[in-house]
């Protein structure tokens, strides 16, 4: 495996060796590493000394079932720190085929030209995209399939990443070549289009499968692993509900996110939920499927394709995160009206989630009415129109709450909450809090755990708990819910490193990957400016009680300040 | 005294006539939410279940108040 280097203002690019202190890490962990090794956490993330940086996990490559993530990361002009955002898809297995262990895009251009940088085993190419410039997600993937043919991976941004908005994020192909695989949060889209790439095509057609020290010791750990993925009440959930299994759920706690968090309980919840979407798609037919793999070989298949009533694809998939931001949020009950939104979002390169809070923080200071659809899609067309609302809106909620005066904004380091309540949740807030990334759904959900999710005592050890282990898994490459797979054989985690690398690792290498990953990533946010300060839930979130729990964030501070003294 | 137990995602029952979503019973006062389980004939996994009363995890042997609305939550780790 190999550092390929990339210069977006020359147009050059080398072949390197893995530095030895990056070599035991991977994705997320790795993202951390380069980052204090090599970008200044006082650069501006959108100027010539913030770097992209591609890593797959270190599980990646191999078809283990759900594990083939790629990460993304650099200096996030959203959160003014460290990010790592991943997704499925197809990227980083095909990264993985051309023996990449870090793609790193430096630098930025002098002139406006645009270009697809095309990897093969030859290297890198760049070549003109001229043409693509201004056209939205779909249609930028279509022509570049075209062009570079079906079996190439594709990471690309739409015209918000064009435009350097805050909100933006890089799209991956999924196994089915849509490009709705989104490493969404924190504006890494932003950072890729201040290096003027549309796209990054990743043609692995003649690259080759890693190799595989022990491939006995492999194949026995992968077994057990999936035997135990495929065996979990909560894998077969997934692939029956997707991800929008969740809102009874949240709701169940009061803690759906309701017309712009100041509510958790959604009264429309019954035309919204999983159960409902489920039994929709199966009337409506067609092109509608219930279940769906994102990236080869995923046994969970928590994905879907959500098709109108004539049984044509209005969006794949259709995510609880996105349901929850632009369905209660905004108080909008309709999910072919949210699925069509979804679309344009993605079409636009943005983030749902945090788009999803703007237009709830819009809604908030009167630019519509909760309930309006209509009026929220109108909204997503100024973005996409580039008027200066939608400028406004493109940035996300943090930029739309200061330009338009709103006190309730849902967001930590600038970056949106996803669809859990943290007063109704309180450990999932001590993760919102704490978490180096921002508010984020994948840094450490606690809502699973059977404890008193309103008890301000017990939260702090739960949330540490996750964060490290989600911390972990996205150094692996693996996705969250492999995660219920791993748990009850943990043992095959350092089994399948150890076969794969021929290294020996902890029995705990999860967690120890995990912790150095936290480690590195508070050490280049308090290199950037963070302090305590930066660790706090919203201060209306502390005195505005919320219905129907009537309860406030009240985790001492002590306990945000002194969460990760023992990594 | 009646309770109703609200039945979430892989626990609602598939009829010909629809999706069952909620059963209702009576119980006698001190009954435990087990005991109203096993009375309905309803089974559940204990541990990737959650027992949900008023916004609060709650545990089997919960004793139900007369009007409880308990959900029923196949456990999932988020979306």
């Amino acid at each position: 495996m190999n550092v390929w280097r990339i210069d977006t203002a020359n147009q050059t690019f080398a072949i390197e060796d893995v530095p030895p202190t990056w070599e035991q890490l991977g994705g997320r962990a790795l993202i951390a590493r380069v980052l204090l090794d090599e970008v200044n956490p006082l650069c501006d993330p959108l100027g010539p000394y913030n770097k992209l940086i591609l890593a797959p996990g270190l599980l990646v490559g191999h078809m283990l079932s759900s594990c083939d993530r790629i990460s993304f990361g650099g200096k996030s002009p959203m959160t003014g720190g460290v990010k790592e955002s991943n997704a499925g898809g197809t990227t980083g297995l095909k990264l993985v085929y051309l023996g990449i262990k870090s793609l790193l895009l430096e630098n930025i251009p002098q002139d406006d030209r645009w270009w697809v940088i095309y990897l093969s085993k030859d290297g890198a190419k760049f070549e003109s995209a001229q043409d693509l410039v201004g056209l939205g997600v779909y249609a930028t993937a279509e022509k570049l399939l075209e062009r570079y043919g079906k079996d190439v991976a594709i990471a690309l941004i739409g015209p918000a990443g064009e435009r350097l908005q805050l909100a933006a994020g890089i799209q991956n192909l999924d196994k089915d070549r849509v490009p709705s695989r989104i490493a969404a949060r924190g504006g890494l889209g932003a950072v890729m289009g201040s290096k003027h790439i549309k796209a990054i095509v990743i043609d692995a057609r003649d690259g080759i499968k890693p190799e595989i020290k022990d491939l006995e010791s492999f194949k026995s750990a992968q077994k057990r692993f999936t035997k135990s993925l495929m065996e979990h009440p909560q894998t077969k959930i997934y692939a029956d509900y997707g991800t929008n299994a969740m809102p009874g759920m949240s709701d169940g706690f009061g803690g759906m996110p309701t017309r712009n968090f100041s509510a958790g309980h959604f009264e429309g919840l019954e035309r919204i939920r999983g159960e409902t979407m489920r039994e929709l798609l199966l009337q409506r037919g067609g092109e509608a499927e219930t279940t769906h793999a994102c990236m080869p070989g995923c046994t969970i298949r928590c994905s879907n394709v959500y098709a109108d009533e004539n049984g044509k694809t209005i969006v794949s998939p259709l995510e609880y995160e996105t349901v929850g931001l632009l369905g209660p949020n905004l108080g909008i009950d309709d999910l072919d009206m949210i699925a069509r939104m979804n679309y344009e979002i993605n079409d636009l390169g943005l983030d749902t989630i945090d788009i999803g809070a703007a237009l709830g923080v819009a809604a908030e200071a009167g630019l519509m009415e909760f309930g309006d659809s209509k009026r929220a899609m109108e909204l997503i067309q100024e973005i996409r129109q580039g008027t200066v609302l939608g400028r406004l809106l493109g940035n996300g909620a943090a930029v739309t709450g200061r330009a338009l005066n709103v006190r309730r904004v849902p967001v930590v380091k600038g970056q949106a909450m996803s669809a859990y309540e943290p007063r109704a949740i309180k450990g999932t807030g001590v993760t919102y809090a704490t978490s180096p990334q921002g508010a984020d759904h994948t840094a450490g959900l606690t809502i699973r755990a059977k404890i008193d999710h309103l008890d301000p005592k017990v939260q702090a050890e739960v949330s540490r708990t996750v964060q490290i282990n989600m911390a972990g898994y996205d150094s692996l490459g693996a996705c969250v819910f492999a995660g219920n797979g791993f748990a009850g054989v943990p043992e095959t985690i350092k089994q399948l490193i150890e076969a794969r690398y021929g290294w020996e690792v902890a029995e705990n290498f999860l967690q120890e990957l995990g912790k150095t990953a936290i480690k590195l990533e508070r050490e280049f946010n308090r290199r950037a400016g963070f302090t305590a300060a930066d660790d706090r839930l919203p201060e209306f979130m502390k005195y505005e009680p919320l219905p129907p729990n009537n309860s406030v964030f009240d985790v001492s501070e002590e306990d945000l300040d002194h969460i990760f003294d023992q990594l | 005294m009646n309770v109703t137990f609200q039945l979430h995602t892989a626990l609602q029952i598939q009829t010909p006539a629809g999706r069952v979503t909620s059963l209702q019973c009576k119980i006698q006062s001190g009954q435990s939410v087990e005991q109203a389980l096993q009375a309905l004939g309803l089974q559940i996994d204990p541990e990737g279940t959650l027992i949900v009363v008023d916004h609060q995890n709650v545990d089997l042997d919960y004793r139900p108040k007369d009007g409880d609305i308990i959900h029923l939550i196949p456990a999932i780790a988020g979306g």
